[in-house]
């Protein structure tokens, strides 16, 4: 006689988690094995580490293993959905007010951290300044300095609460005094802090919006006895939908996007291949703002198309300056159109030569050096603002 | 390749659980022995003839002490320890010794060049073997007869990293197994354990760990800079971040040994709840401290030669833990600090403890968590002696608002979970099994999202 067996009905519910568990494992290592791959992590602007080429000295050292697990961690499916996921978790559920190093504020604010300065950016801001008080000696009169404030220092009550942010105010008083005895000082602090009610800076991004720029702009002028570009006079275009580096790094579940209202001007901008100290070759010209770029996810790059290391910008005044900056200056740039003939720009990430020669050969009137504060404390380049010429 | 890593989740160990669950019960061993072995060389290949020689050695030795012991007596067991040790030794202390050395003597002696990295699991896997071979001279355990099934011991990938270190004689009998070593019920207890020391790893440890970086780390505020409550706030999150740490290492070894078929002891049972230091030593990092107890501390007498005898005996295993833990004296200093507060307690403080309710766990956790400032000094950024100025000196800097306001729910999640609390959740939660489930596959989402963003923080305890 066969042994009766009785089974609970829903006897494979007694082992649920090993269901649970099987089908992520299984099915969740299948599934990313057919997961398309991609060349490109658009949010986090870099490429995507590429599958290594095997050879028996890179597995006996690790390094091919180590590729390999780079590799999958980059190409692993729904990795931007992972990541919002884990940022949303840490914003919503645990509170956090950082994350990426970025300082998530009150209003969707979003702040650079800077909470100490390291002695190698201690070390680099002194240089820095000296680079700068050295070269504006030597063209006294010629040289302006513009050093934008960060967003942190014109919305404080907009940090989280007790951030202890380092004393930028004081840092930027010492910069100001110590550049101020060769050079004109822009210092933007108290006009825009006047026009705070206004869309100053982006609240993704860590650059000033256009209309921060022409506030700053607007003091440019009245220091030098200009009349500023008339917004009245010209219509404006706005890109909505701008996610800048602040949201990348946060993944702000609750973002609020920003918006780039901008002037569409005539000008033209040629783009120079730099061979050798103040040799040049032009590489293109194209409108000063390329707005192919505003269809991408770094929006910011539209003006001057990025970061290049010598450009000309043909613009509807007289006379000319050459600036040298780092990106803030993009979409500042633009209204100068409106007072000088040519507007050359140098950004040192590109350029790492002396400037003497440049201004010289090209006969450059004014000088504008115009920084945001986070770069310029940290800006290894920007030395060779005052390194000798080496043309005989 | 740690656990909570992309590769491992969902290549590794996929994998090998289908290869392992493939095999018939003969070459089981084998397969794991030839899983163990890749995971070991994801680092390289570099100690792989170390490891090997080791095992060689050892399964050779160990037969011949089972053979022998009658005639050779202390002497097998005593050339297999010092062998071992001297391996371990050589890699991990050998420059500290010749540093001191120098110190001391002004001898000048060049230090090796053995490289910054210790061989992977070193500091583990030298236990357990040292642990087998006193085992099979006492006659505790059966020499292994076959090289395979010993090799697999001692390369067992769950324990590999960070142990923990389970002696042969826990694993033995499973090994051996060849018929159902896996079940659904061990397959449905290690899956738990997995994701849930997956957790504590990914969401807890490496979340509330930040907050002594922001302080100590490269970028951090430095430790020079904050007021007496923030430092103090720092080592809180340090303390718990080393407890989720290692314990969720720990509990997804055990998770994906029980996988695997292998039942191995707890490593930790809620040690932030203890009463006492004597108590908190009998759940933290338990498998460490019975091997002390079963090697170093019995053999030479236990509590029954004498209190004296008994107090240098326990001075022995409290420099050796510390000694442990790494070639600083930091670590040797945070050793003996226990062995004093574990002396007064032996001596008079126990008998108090047992009758105190809130003042003993009180005590003892800020006991704990001063060791761990002691424990973390050898860190660039903490230097000891500013750390103690800075907890017992009050004195403004940096206020701890801010950390507050960005880690104040995670401390708090922190405190919660070194508690006995989630446990009976999750007694409650589990009788109702929709609801377990549900709790669980959010549980496993989360832990996704925290290991597919992070940067695969290896675990504390590889560096010991």
């Amino acid at each position: 006689m066969a042994k009766v067996v009785y089974r609970k009905s829903g006897r494979r519910a007694a082992y649920p988690l090993v269901v649970v568990g099987a089908l992520f494992l299984f099915g969740g290592a299948l599934l990313n094995l057919f997961w398309p791959k991609r060349t490109r992590i658009e949010l986090e602007n870099r490429s995507t580490a590429r599958f290594p080429a095997f050879s028996l000295a890179s597995m006996e050292s690790g390094n091919w293993q180590n590729s390999f697990s780079t590799w999958m961690q980059d190409q692993f499916m729904l990795r931007d959905q992972w990541i919002n996921t884990q940022r949303a978790v840490d914003e919503i559920l645990f509170q956090k007010v950082e994350e990426g190093g970025i300082l998530l504020g009150k209003d969707h604010w979003m702040f650079t951290k800077l909470f100490t300065l390291d002695t190698t950016t201690q070390k680099q801001l002194q240089k820095n300044v000296q680079a700068v008080t050295e070269f504006s000696a030597k063209y006294p009169g010629k040289v302006t300095f513009l050093l934008a404030p960060s967003a942190s220092v014109i919305y404080p009550e907009e940090l989280p609460s007790g951030a202890p942010m380092i004393d930028e105010n004081a840092m930027l008083d010492e910069i100001f005094s110590q550049v101020g005895q060769n050079a004109s000082v822009l210092d933007l602090r108290q006009a825009f802090t006047e026009r705070k009610d206004e869309y100053l800076y982006f609240k993704t991004d860590h650059h000033w919006t256009p209309n921060g720029a022409y506030h700053a702009y607007e003091e440019f002028c009245a220091l030098k006895g200009l009349t500023p570009f008339d917004r009245e006079a010209h219509t404006a275009e706005t890109i909505e939908d701008f996610q800048g580096t602040h949201y990348s790094a946060t993944r702000l579940w609750n973002v609020q996007n920003d918006s780039i209202t901008y002037y569409p001007m005539e000008n033209a901008m040629t783009i120079f291949q730099v061979n050798g100290e103040a040799q040049y070759e032009p590489l293109r010209t194209e409108n000063l703002i390329n707005t192919e770029k505003f269809a991408t996810r770094d929006k910011y790059a539209a003006f001057l198309d990025g970061n290049n290391g010598y450009s000309v910008v043909e613009g509807n005044g007289t006379g000319s300056i050459l600036v040298v900056k780092d990106s803030y200056a993009n979409s500042f740039i633009p209204y100068l159109t409106e007072n000088y003939a040519k507007i050359g720009v140098v950004d040192f990430r590109n350029f790492k030569y002396g400037l003497d020669s440049t201004i010289a050969q090209e006969g450059y009137d004014e000088i504008l050096i115009l920084y945001n504060f986070q770069t310029f404390i940290a800006d290894t380049n920007l030395i060779y603002i005052s390194r000798p010429s080496t043309i005989q | 390749m740690v656990f909570n890593s992309v590769v491992f989740l969902f290549c590794f160990l996929p994998l090998a659980l289908l290869l392992y669950y493939l095999a018939p019960g003969r070459i089981k061993n084998g397969v794991l022995l030839a899983e163990s072995l890749l995971f070991y060389c994801w680092t390289g290949t570099e100690f792989l003839p170390l490891i090997v020689a080791l095992i060689l050695f050892n399964y050779l030795w160990a037969m011949f002490t089972s053979a022998a012991k009658n005639r050779l007596h202390g002497l097998l067991p005593l050339v297999a320890v010092l062998l071992n040790l001297g391996v371990l030794v050589y890699f991990k202390y050998a420059n500290f010794l010749i540093e001191t050395v120098d110190k001391i003597a002004n001898a000048g002696i060049p230090a090796l060049e053995i490289g910054d990295v210790l061989p992977l699991g070193i500091s583990y896997y030298i236990f357990k073997i040292i642990s087998y071979e006193v085992d099979v001279y006492t006659g505790k355990v059966a020499a292994e007869k076959n090289p395979i099934t010993f090799a697999c011991y001692v390369v067992f990938f769950p324990q590999l990293i960070v142990g923990p270190i389970v002696k042969y004689s826990e694993m033995a009998a499973q090994l051996h197994t060849t018929r159902d070593r896996c079940t659904l019920q061990r397959l449905e207890n290690g899956i738990e354990m997995f994701v849930f020391g997956l957790a504590k790893k990914v969401i807890l440890a490496d979340s509330i760990g930040a907050l002594w970086t922001d302080i100590i780390g490269n970028g951090g505020v430095g430790l020079a800079q904050v007021s007496t409550p923030l430092a103090w706030l720092g080592i809180l999150a340090y303390s718990l971040q080393l407890y989720f740490d290692f314990a969720g290492y720990s509990e997804m070894s055990n998770g994906l040994a029980a996988m695997l078929g292998f039942d191995c002891p707890i490593n930790f049972n809620l040690p932030y709840i203890s009463g006492s230091i004597t108590e908190f030593w009998r759940r933290w990092h338990i498998t460490l401290s019975s091997w002390f107890r079963d090697y170093i501390y019995i053999p030479l007498g236990g509590n029954r030669k004498g209190k004296a005898r008994q107090l240098f005996n326990m001075f022995l295993v409290w420099a050796a833990t510390g000694i442990w833990h790494g070639a600083s004296w930091n670590f040797i200093c945070w050793g003996l600090y226990y062995f004093v507060l574990l002396t007064l307690e032996k001596l008079f403080l126990l008998k108090y403890l047992k009758k105190g309710k809130v003042w003993p766990h009180l005590y003892t956790l800020f006991f704990v968590v001063l060791g761990w400032g002691i424990f973390t000094a050898n860190q660039p950024g903490a230097p000891l002696g500013l750390l103690m100025q800075k907890l017992f000196i009050p004195q403004g800097g940096i206020s701890p608002v801010y950390y507050l306001r960005n880690y104040g729910v995670l401390l708090v999640l922190g405190c919660l979970c070194s508690s006995a609390l989630p446990r009976l959740v999750w007694q409650k939660v589990s009788r109702c099994v929709p609801l377990k489930v549900l709790v669980f596959v959010i549980v496993l989402l989360l832990c996704l999202a925290y290991v597919v963003a992070a940067t695969n923080a290896t675990a504390l305890y590889a560096n010991f």
